[in-house]
């Protein structure tokens, strides 16, 4: 029986070597049930070797982990009895047929009957949107229907936990479209844990994110938090007209730290620095509005992009490691 | 989507989980293909065909020459076959990245060593040494003019066989170690070859599985089975079982350390 906890992938200090090389370095990673975690990297950094330990089809070199509350090292086989794993480049048995990959699959895990596994082997087809070739052989593929039968028999005994490694990576958008919105469903069922380098699917469906860099987890967190930045929070607001009264009454209050004024042209652009998040929702706005003389044009909360967290999470790791 | 609850779920955890899935790979592979219908005429060609050759027509015919010719044909021949269609099946997969595939679903190492040990022996056995046996019950019967029993030509292919997995074993357990499948390949061909030399020496004759089917001196052991003989010794067969035994546990072993 499946043990449950609200942790699905939990390690400690987890390390992996490759003759001497460090691959992964005291990694600590707690992924929650239904969570979408996207586990972000440069080329190298770790990613899949981390799955492959997580998987069991690698040994760590220290530290320790488990998956769905199994052992990765000793009970790496039920790790794998309730996962889905789609790996980096899929590879199946080239003389077959989609639709015997995910028969074979399936009967990794059910023994029958006969009729329900084809029903489920249809739905995965059609879920991926590859029924049409569905009695092809695989040989005649390209890379994104591998992709796809690829996510098709990771999805197989819909898991517990499904492992996705640079899912969209060779993708058209429409596929990457259709993947993403899967995830997105898929979540009220399983736990997703996957790797990529594209930051605007992690920006769009994630919840929680990994940043990992030559091997060390570097950033980690909730995507919210993570794009609110680590500056506090701080409003955009565009205005025109005389926005002399209004700058005063703003820069009187006590939970504005700062503002910091740009104009071009008749546009007049403040960021605001705020101490009490609270205070300056209630506020703020009214405020400004109080000034007849002052239109406002845009208000809105700052946020990061992920690709400038990212990039910046990785420039403070590089300066750190120099 | 559906639910999990219509499927009846594996719930075995140790070996035994996913082994008929495994081998119905293997064996779907060699008997859905025409790889079997090739490979059984290419047999019964080279084993029956060069006897035939050989001896038809020919009078006043020695059983005993002929079943040490079908014998020399059986020992040499159908090994290197084994050989070549081995080479790649461990290290194929290896490089291919189908093995880490498979690997990553509910299947021990063990297992997928073991379902292509199981299936390999099956398939060549029936195409490579039963149907060949067959074959030859009826054409030895037929050149000789003697009544053989048909139940020790049966014994005697399961002897073929036997020499046959020596070599699946042996070059499996290569795979395991190798990622060329030239490497894996060069020793058991080199071994093949040597054991027609290394059974000149003293003794050691009675550790090669060749001893199966080829004597310095009076019959060797397949021939004795069908001349309704008492076989010189046992030792090769039970050498050759053990070997196959041993080289299944290193490549067990191995396979276990691999990473993918």
């Amino acid at each position: 029986m499946l043990k449950h906890d609200p942790i699905i992938i939990d390690t400690h200090d987890l390390c992996k070597n490759y003759d001497g090389v460090v691959a992964l370095k005291n990694l600590n990673l707690k992924v929650r049930k239904n969570s979408i975690y996207g586990f972000l990297g440069p080329n190298g950094a770790g990613k899949t070797t981390t799955i492959k330990l997580l998987l069991g089809l690698i040994k760590p070199t220290s530290g320790s982990g488990t998956v769905l509350n199994y052992d990765v090292t000793r009970e790496n086989l039920q790790i794998r009895a309730h996962t889905g794993y789609l790996p980096q480049e899929p590879r199946f048995y080239e003389y077959m047929t989609a639709r015997e990959v995910l028969r074979f699959t399936a009967r990794f895990f059910f023994y029958g009957p006969k009729v329900e596994i084809e029903k489920r082997v249809s739905e995965m087809l059609d879920l991926v949107g590859i029924e049409k070739k569905a009695d092809r052989p695989i040989k005649g593929f390209s890379g994104g229907e591998r992709q796809r039968l690829g996510i098709a028999q990771a999805m197989i005994n819909y898991p517990e936990l499904l492992i996705l490694d640079e899912p969209t990576a060779s993708l058209d958008p429409l596929g990457r479209h259709m993947i993403l919105e899967l995830m997105e469903k898929l979540r009220e069922f399983s736990t997703i844990f996957y790797s990529t380098h594209i930051l605007d699917d992690v920006q769009r469906v994630s919840d929680t994110v990994g940043i990992l860099n030559r091997g060390t987890l570097v950033a980690k967190g909730n995507i919210e938090k993570l794009l609110a930045g680590s500056e506090g929070t701080i409003y955009l607001i565009t205005l025109k007209g005389d926005t002399e009264n209004a700058y005063k009454n703003v820069s009187n209050q006590s939970w504005v730290s700062n503002i910091d004024v740009q104009k071009k042209d008749d546009k007049i652009k403040w960021q605001i620095k705020v101490t009490d998040e609270d205070l300056a929702e209630e506020k703020l706005l009214r405020l400004i509005l109080e000034n007849e003389k002052v239109k406002v044009t845009d208000y809105r909360l700052k946020q990061y992009e992920l690709e400038e967290i990212f990039l910046q999470v990785l420039e403070e790791d590089e300066n750190v490691i120099k | 989507m559906s639910s999990n609850e219509a499927l009846e779920q594996v719930i075995e955890k140790n070996w035994q989980r996913s082994f008929l899935n495994l081998l119905s790979v293997e064996l779907g592979g060699w008997w859905k293909s025409k790889t079997w219908i090739w490979m059984t005429l290419l047999w019964v060609g080279v084993i029956n065909g060069i006897s035939a050759l050989t001896f038809i027509g020919a009078e006043d015919i020695d059983p005993e020459a002929l079943l040490f010719f079908y014998g020399f044909t059986n020992g040499l021949f159908p090994p290197i076959a084994v050989i070549i269609v081995l080479q790649e099946s461990i290290v194929g997969e290896k490089k291919s990245g189908t093995a880490s595939w498979v690997l990553s679903k509910p299947v021990s190492r063990n297992v997928f060593i073991f379902a292509k040990w199981v299936g390999s022996s099956f398939n060549i056995f029936i195409t490579m040494a039963l149907i060949p046996g067959i074959v030859s019950f009826f054409e030895i019967t037929l050149i000789t003019g003697q009544n053989f029993s048909f139940l020790s030509f049966i014994v005697a292919s399961f002897l073929l066989g036997l020499n046959l997995i020596f070599y699946i074993s042996f070059t499996l357990m290569l795979g395991t170690f190798q990622n060329s499948a030239g490497a894996v390949a060069a020793i058991p061909m080199v071994f093949n070859f040597t054991q027609q030399f290394l059974i000149s020496i003293p003794f050691v004759e009675y550790l090669l599985p060749t001893t199966i089917f080829l004597a310095l001196e009076g019959n060797p052991i397949f021939a004795s089975i069908i001349l309704g003989e008492d076989i010189f010794s046992i030792l090769p067969i039970i050498i050759t079982g053990a070997l196959i035994i041993l080289f299944l546990v290193i490549a067990f072993w191995r396979f276990e350390k691999e990473e993918f």
